[in-house]
């Protein structure tokens, strides 16, 4: 029996790509199929297309549904809010700082609710009639229901409580904080407000994921990607899919990664409006330090650290110099190569001989446009320089479309490497994300305990991974973070931990 | 003058320039002094003139782990409780409310404390810039007794501190704040208005207002013409060391210098706050002056725990408040204070 082998999808406001991979990243086949109107319509034609013939044991989807919605205001159900920590936090209600606009389409009831935990791990008790009243006086708008608790990652027991609660007097589904989000209240908060909201937009995706997964084989494992480039599944997905909304970064990173087996590295995805560059420690994507904004919501989300510029294959150049407009995806109407009027970084590239794309005689002797290129690069450079760990020149590998505009030498670059299949690497990155887990915990590390807490934290990450799917035997630590707290009367920490390992084999038949 | 919603974006930004690279972060303090304005109107900004002689000066500050004050959210009514708590003790009601220490979050939560009272808040602070310890404010340096000082949490809890000195009260409110679970918000040198005249920092709540819109409408070279600072060095982050000990977040950058600084290269060192400018052997700027990291194209303040390799940024140098720069303010927070051995110098007279 040939090897099994794993799909990759990632659907783009214009292309869908599939690919089919083995385990070590060596890319079998792969498509480009138009996104539909309906996205469910190109995955299930690209996955039948890519997969025939093949034995396929995993599919695995990037979607930038989730995220759509939220910077659209589109399908989002309205939420009632729930808070647990009353008299503490009222200072700041729910919503404070979002924009007016997505209030309007997502704010049902607020209730802040008497309740809490702190950090010392004292209870402040709830109030369940008061929880029953709540639930009990929802209107028939209120499609979803977001409870969070102060310190709910640390103890997430009250935060369960408020939502059997909930389940004995209205049938509508909840979002607990503690699995939405990590320490700080209103960011957590938000992202549980969002997730909530998002419940209808993923439904339909995953619906269709899992039906066009099915079609291969009973056996044929379905998964979403997630914000850090790790796989969730189905039933994961419909209860987190806020999760899903940073998966696109992660995806183009890791399949940078996995196309060029290399672990340690800065990597530029060039698109047709952009170019991100971030960087891979240990195979995976750092993440950023400060939470990312989501349509305008501050959440506590770990990202991929990105530097983001407009420089794409779409950018237009108007008297020599770069602007900051992108043709996107009128590029095949618009740019010069094309027989279109706007001249663009491609047709500076193909003037130059590093592309061929479109009709080269078209800007044959277009020497005016080489200062864009250069300009362009420069920016590009800059971006690299930014996302250095240490003194010295890096090492970059080039994926996306775009990655034709630039040389084959930057200033601070060591190497350039520009491997095969970069133009999908993100259906790589989907196709080869691994199953991870995370835990936190805030412990006393006195008395030589730090060790021993460090190891706990990371066998809570380890069995959340497990349970999420992940081989046992196969976990590696991804990172590990303590942070002291001050004014405590113990030597307390707050120690974070991340694992992550491939997917198990699925039981043979 | 008032600070209405509209107001606070820059004034907050002034606070996080003040903050020196630390000071703590102002988001939430900014949301919470949103929720209260938008609930009972503009704060009034009252020079400590208009304050009658006897009537009393509330400073306030908040305690704690930031770990823990990301989860921890105040009820909104501390300041009620602490008008309270004075009230009873000097029989007397609160006139102004104050800012303990003007830079970073501390300068802005004072802000939503005035709202919720209904009372001014007083155009003057403890510090003129964020400093890690709770003796280095001026109303020390001035000799006032921090006694009593009041500390309360978000559940109604009220703590009256009668400590014997300075050294007592950071011990003994470090202790409150423990058994808070955390984070506390505190009322402490608490003073006539004519006390307060000649032992606070005058003007800084106008400065930040001032500072924030001049880095909005003109950068960095805005913010320099605004707080008569000193450019240092603009140049690119190419260096970082962080380490966390003793409680304070304590390191180094280290800037190139692009533009017409090429070749030149600062270290700047940082608790906290950044503490000190270094070319070469020679001091640029030295505690207690301020030392800011402006972001090169936005004027933008950039706390310490934001800084990142190949940033372009300028260092400014600002000069401290003139308590800061008599003997006693020396002892108090200058350079040796810190366990640096370069004496100090004020900033507009060293020729970078």
């Amino acid at each position: 029996m040939p090897e099994p082998l794993r799909v990759g999808i990632d659907v783009g406001g214009t292309n869908t790509d599939a690919v089919v991979v083995d385990r070590h990243g060596v890319v079998h086949a792969r498509v480009k199929e138009p996104t539909t109107a309906d996205p469910v319509d190109s995955i299930a034609t690209a996955l039948r297309t890519v997969a025939a013939g093949r034995a396929i044991e995993q599919v695995a989807l990037g979607t930038t549904h989730a995220i759509n919605a939220i910077v659209q205001r589109d399908g989002l159900a309205r939420v009632a809010v729930v808070r647990l920590g009353a008299p503490g936090t009222l200072a700041i209600p729910p919503f404070a700082g979002w924009p007016s606009d997505l209030v309007r389409a997502v704010r049902g009831d607020v209730l802040l609710a008497r309740g809490g935990v702190e950090v010392d791990g004292r209870i402040h008790p709830l109030d369940p009639d008061e929880l029953r009243r709540f639930g009990e006086s929802l209107g028939a708008d209120i499609a979803a229901v977001a409870i969070t608790g102060t310190f709910s990652p640390l103890d997430p027991e009250q935060e369960e409580h408020a939502a059997s609660i909930f389940a004995e007097v209205c049938d509508l589904p909840v979002s607990l904080g503690h699995t939405i989000g990590g320490l700080g209240l209103l960011e957590r908060e938000n992202a549980t407000v969002l997730n909530a909201a998002l419940g209808e937009v993923i439904e339909h995706v995953v619906d269709g994921l899992e039906a066009a997964a099915a079609s291969l084989g009973p056996h044929v494992g379905a998964y979403l990607t997630q914000n850090d480039g790790t796989l969730l599944s189905p039933a994961f997905a419909r209860r987190a899919p806020v999760l899903t909304i940073g998966s696109g970064p992660s995806n183009s990173l890791r399949g940078a990664a996995a196309i060029t087996g290399r672990t340690d590295v800065v990597v530029v995805d060039i698109g047709g409006t952009s170019a991100d560059v971030g960087i891979l420690v240990g195979g995976f994507p750092r993440e950023s330090s400060v939470g990312v904004t989501v349509g305008g919501v501050t959440t506590n989300f770990r990202m991929p650290d990105l530097v983001s510029v407009a420089v794409g294959g779409g950018t237009a150049i108007a008297e020599g110099r770069l602007t900051s407009v992108s043709v996107g995806r009128r590029l095949r109407a618009e740019s010069l190569v094309f027989g279109g009027s706007t001249p663009t970084l491609t047709d500076a590239a193909v003037a130059v001989g590093r592309a061929q794309i479109g009709d080269a005689a078209r800007v044959a002797g277009r020497d005016d446009l080489q200062p864009a290129l250069a300009e362009a690069e420069a920016i590009v450079a800059d971006a690299v320089d930014r996302m250095r760990l240490s003194r010295g020149d890096v090492d970059l590998v080039v994926v996306g479309g775009g990655g034709v505009l630039l040389g084959d030498t930057l200033p601070g670059v060591r190497t350039l490497d520009r491997p095969d299949h970069a133009d999908v690497a993100n259906a790589v990155g989907a196709a080869l994300a691994p199953m991870s887990g995370e835990a936190e915990r805030i412990a006393d590390v006195g008395d030589g305990r730090r060790a021993a807490e460090i190891e706990r934290c990371l066998d809570e990450a380890r069995e959340r991974a497990v349970a999420a799917g992940a081989d046992a035997d196969r976990l590696a630590t991804v990172w590990v973070e303590e942070i002291p707290l001050a004014y405590m009367d113990r030597p307390l920490s707050r120690v974070r931990a991340k694992v992550a390992g491939p997917a198990r084999v699925a039981p043979s038949r | 003058m008032q600070l209405g919603a509209d107001d606070l974006a820059d004034y907050a930004q002034g606070c996080a320039i003040l903050g020196s690279g630390g000071g703590g972060d102002v988001g939430a303090a900014v949301l919470q002094a949103r929720a209260a304005i938008e609930a009972t109107g503009p704060v009034r900004v009252a020079d400590l003139d208009e304050v009658a002689d006897r009537e009393l000066v509330m400073p306030i500050a908040g305690w704690g782990a930031p770990t823990v004050g990301i989860e921890k959210l105040g009820s909104g009514r501390e300041g009620e409780h602490l008008a309270a708590a004075v009230r009873r003790w000097f029989d007397a009601p609160v006139a102004a409310v104050m800012a303990g220490e003007i830079g970073g979050g501390n300068g802005v939560l004072p802000v939503a404390v005035a709202a919720q009272l209904g009372l001014p808040l007083a155009d003057a602070d403890g510090m003129g810039r964020a400093f890690p310890e709770g003796q280095q404010v001026s109303m020390y340096v001035a000799g006032l007794s921090p006694t009593p000082a009041f500390l309360c949490d978000e559940h109604g809890n009220l703590v009256t501190l009668e400590p014997s000195d300075g050294g007592w009260f950071e011990r003994l409110a470090r202790a409150v704040t423990v058994s808070f679970g955390g984070t506390a918000i505190g009322a402490d040198f608490v003073m006539t208005a004519h006390a307060a005249r000649g032992a606070t920092v005058r003007g800084t709540v106008s400065l930040a207002l001032m500072l924030g819109r001049a880095a909005r409408d003109g950068g960095v070279q805005g913010v320099l013409d605004a707080g008569a600072g000193v450019a240092l060095i603009t140049g690119k982050v190419t260096d970082l060391e962080r380490r966390t000990t003793g409680g304070f977040a304590r390191g180094t950058v280290t800037l190139a210098g692009t533009g017409s600084d090429v070749g030149r290269t600062v270290t700047i060192h940082v608790q906290n706050e950044n503490l000190l400018a270094i070319e070469g052997d020679r001091a640029l700027a030295v505690v207690p002056d301020l030392i800011v990291l402006l972001d090169e194209a936005t004027g933008v303040a950039v706390p310490t725990e934001r800084v990142r390799f190949g940033q372009r940024v300028t260092a400014i140098g600002l000069p401290c408040a003139p308590v800061w720069r008599t003997p006693a303010g020396l002892a108090v927070a200058g350079p040796t204070a810190f366990g640096f051995a370069h004496g100090y110098t004020p900033v507009e007279t060293i020729r970078a």
